[in-house]
């Protein structure tokens, strides 16, 4: 399956603003879980938490699953294939784990809104507040390498390419 | 120019010695990586982090939903 021109430049374009703007959402999701943390205030702690949720739900997650579909949409189009390079398969195995941990962490990041939102918080919650950060701080590792692959992409054909290659001579 | 040429030779020579399926270095370094980090994921959810803040069934009704429920 090849897409048009016209096709892929659509495509394209959707997965470079889904891809950067989640880049840019985890930063910012980065920036209130650290508020949430170190802050004092505890005003602005619970407004932290219950921003925190909202993008998560309305901005994170559409963000996170319109990049993984048109990035598949993109190489499965083109030449560039699924399985052809080794920048697309680690860019692959980088992106599913992070959706599919973005998703399974809806509930903590509800659960910490409501906790901030409703009670006055004890120690579990402490722990739960560091735990957001350091998740922040590791799928913004994640998509700072997956941008830095699709930049530079990094010579390597993976043994499915050299067999099509073999096979097509 | 000569010896550009030969080390041209040289390269074409070592690209057709090489499999072409041969994993780039890169690859490797991040395979190792990768393994840390899942490692470390997985001890820190056996050692009771993950997501041990969470009960089952223990969802909170945030107020804006409360909102939209009364409505």
């Amino acid at each position: 399956m090849t897409l048009t021109r016209d096709f892929r430049r659509i495509v394209l374009t959707a997965h470079v603003l889904a891809s950067i703007g989640w880049v840019g959402i985890v930063l910012g999701f980065l920036a209130m879980a650290i508020a949430g943390e170190v802050s004092r205030d505890v005003q602005l702690v619970r407004a932290s938490y219950v921003a925190m949720d909202l993008i998560y739900r309305s901005v994170v997650v559409p963000l996170g699953l319109a990049s993984l579909i048109t990035g598949l949409i993109s190489s499965l189009g083109t030449d560039w294939g699924l399985f052809r390079h080794y920048w697309i398969v680690v860019k692959l195995l980088l992106t599913f784990p992070a959706v599919g941990l973005m998703l399974v962490h809806l509930q903590p990041v509800a659960y910490a809104a409501g906790v901030a939102s409703t009670t006055l918080w004890g120690d579990d919650f402490a722990g739960l507040r560091l735990q957001l950060v350091a998740y922040a701080v590791a799928a913004l590792v994640v998509l700072l390498t997956a941008t830095g692959l699709s930049i530079y992409k990094p010579r390597g054909r993976t043994m499915y390419r050299a067999r099509t290659i073999g096979g097509a001579q | 120019m000569h010896s550009r040429s030969n080390s041209h030779l040289a390269a074409d020579a070592s690209a057709v010695r090489a499999p072409l399926h041969k994993i780039p270095r890169w690859v490797k370094v991040f395979g190792v990586i990768a393994a840390i980090a899942i490692a470390a994921f997985i001890v820190d959810h056996l050692a009771g982090g993950g997501m041990r803040h969470i009960g089952h069934g223990n969802m909170v009704t945030m107020p804006y939903e409360q909102d939209q429920h009364t409505r």
